[in-house]
């Protein structure tokens, strides 16, 4: 059962204000909760046709779309159009959320949450390895975003030489940018200690 | 940072797979399809939010691309979580990590190797030997109609992918990593993407970077000392298709010494192999560690540790650690 609380969670992560201590409590949830996919998915473009980010859409079937979705998201249309409001405050609002509304209909909700289930359905992610999983696994979560089970110093080695193998995988065509997304989405409230060795000057960016 | 997600992967895979080495019309398909990614990838300007969904966690980013003659320059930002950029240009890659006041500099390796199209060494016949090319049909992703293109691995050593390709740009918009039965372990995804038709330099510009920063540089290519250089090393078994591709010494930021640095790869998936000389005092990496779908296995050899990382499923890069050897050469 999806509380308000959760709700709010749920728009605020669409909005990137979710606070980053929630951030893996909620990812837990994500696992168990099939409607949470959903929901996201709806927030998200909410606040994407909300900033006008959205590609045009197909327009067929428009009103019995946005009926059917108003039935439906009354909930989540006002929380999410009460956060959207205080950012974006030069927005229409009621027709701003009639658009979005629209937009979610259309589109067709193509964030399919059932694809962010856990489990064993075949299509889920699921952590890689299982014969692995259990020195992985703390709280039933996987500590996948940081390296795991090492104290800061390996950490920022390791990364250091991802991001060195990346390069280099770059260079002889195999290979990609992945590495960076690891080393971008790094496990919420854990800072990235970077190696301490070289110089220290406040080199100004280059560009 | 190369073509986002497997952005760069993309640029692997299309380049790997030579249409007339394939005999069947599947894998020609699947070549057309991803040729075609590789020079989109190459030649378009983009900017698109995408999710990032791996385990249990999901992370918002937003990626923009300007496409050069010069290899293109790239910006990476996280939408959630700690702040954080990846800005990589012609030259180098820069990691900007605002938590902790510091900014990691890599050179750009690849920039020599654009806007080279076709990799010279790359045997597509061995490719198809490890992977299995499948046509999937099509799909729809952020409105964009998409061709489905997998790549799936033929044993347990390697990752396979499938992709959504844009019918109409050719842009990859979805690529899930995909174990050997089936089951994905990541997913990336655009959730908007357009194609300016010019980006501003200020989009490509961290604002981020503040006075005071720590900047960590890597240093220029080094030789070891002599006794070092004259240590031979290699694997004894690897797995199916993996074959040497690059061995020379670096020296990589935030590391004191030389590190000698190999690239196994079979053609698609690569792994690398850091030794360096073991120091007191200094934690290493011992046995297995991970971070996203990125194995790495420590050990100690001799008086050297050795690192292997690649993104790969774990027991790869444990079975090249326990495989290597050092032999003085004469």
């Amino acid at each position: 059962m999806m509380t308000e609380k959760l709700r709010e969670q749920v728009s605020a992560l669409a909005d990137d204000e979710l606070p980053a201590g929630e951030h893996e409590l909620l990812a837990r949830r994500f696992a168990l909760e099939k409607y949470l996919g959903i929901c996201w998915g709806r927030y998200y473009l909410i606040g994407e046709a909300m900033r006008k980010a959205l590609p045009q859409i197909d327009t067929r079937n428009f009103a019995d779309r946005v009926m059917t979705a108003l039935e439906h998201e009354a909930a989540i249309i006002k929380k999410h159009d009460d956060r959207l409001i205080r950012n974006f405050s030069k927005t229409a609002a009621g027709m701003a959320v009639a658009a979005c509304v629209a937009v979610v209909a259309i589109l067709g909700l193509r964030y399919d949450g059932t694809r962010m289930q856990p489990a064993s359905a075949p299509s889920e992610i699921v952590p890689p390895a299982e014969p692995m999983q259990a020195s992985y696994i703390s709280n039933g979560m996987v500590r996948n975003a940081t390296w795991n089970g090492n104290v800061p110093q390996v950490q920022a080695q390791l990364s250091n030489y991802i991001i060195n193998h990346n390069e280099i995988s770059s260079a002889l065509e195999q290979q990609g940018m992945l590495p960076y997304l690891y080393l971008t989405a790094a496990q919420h409230g854990q800072k990235y200690q970077a190696p301490r060795i070289p110089r220290t000057p406040n080199q100004p960016d280059k560009r | 940072m190369n073509s986002l997600f497997r952005w760069t992967l993309p640029l692997l895979l299309a380049a790997l797979l030579i249409p007339a080495a394939f005999a069947g019309t599947t894998e020609n398909r699947a070549a057309f399809w991803l040729n075609r990614m590789n020079a989109a990838l190459r030649t378009l300007n983009y900017e698109g939010t995408f999710v990032y969904i791996y385990a249990n966690q999901l992370e918002t980013m937003r990626v923009t691309h300007r496409a050069d003659a010069k290899g293109g320059i790239e910006r990476l930002i996280s939408l959630t979580g700690p702040q954080r950029e990846v800005i990589r240009d012609h030259k180098e890659v820069k990691c900007i990590l605002p938590e902790s006041h510091s900014v990691l500099i890599e050179r750009r390796y690849a920039a020599a190797h654009f806007p080279a199209a076709i990799p010279q060494a790359v045997n597509a016949q061995k490719l198809v030997a490890q992977y299995r090319f499948k046509d999937l049909g099509e799909d729809r992703i952020a409105d964009h109609h998409c061709k489905i293109i997998s790549i799936e691995p033929r044993d347990r050593y390697r990752y396979g992918y499938k992709l959504w390709i844009d019918a109409h740009t050719a842009m990859l918009l979805r690529s899930d990593l995909i174990t050997q039965d089936g089951r994905t372990v990541e997913r990336v995804m655009f959730t908007s993407i357009h194609y300016p038709k010019e980006i501003p330099n200020a989009a490509l510009i961290s604002t981020e970077i503040k006075p005071g920063y720590i900047w960590n540089i890597q240093g220029d290519s080094e030789k070891l000392p002599v006794a070092e250089a004259r240590l031979a090393w290699d694997a004894a078994q690897l797995p199916p298709g993996f074959k040497l591709s690059l061995n020379e010494v670096q020296r990589l930021a935030g590391t004191p010494e030389p590190v000698r640095h190999l690239v196994f790869s079979d053609g698609l998936a690569s792994v690398s192999v850091f030794a360096e000389t073991t120091m007191p005092g200094r934690h290493e990496l011992i046995g297995p560690s991970r971070m996203g779908v990125v194995s790495a296995f420590g050990r100690q050899l001799g008086n050297h540790n050795i690192t292997v990382v690649g993104e790969v499923p774990p027991e790869t890069v444990e079975l090249i650690a326990q495989s290597m050897r050092l032999q003085p050469q004469p």
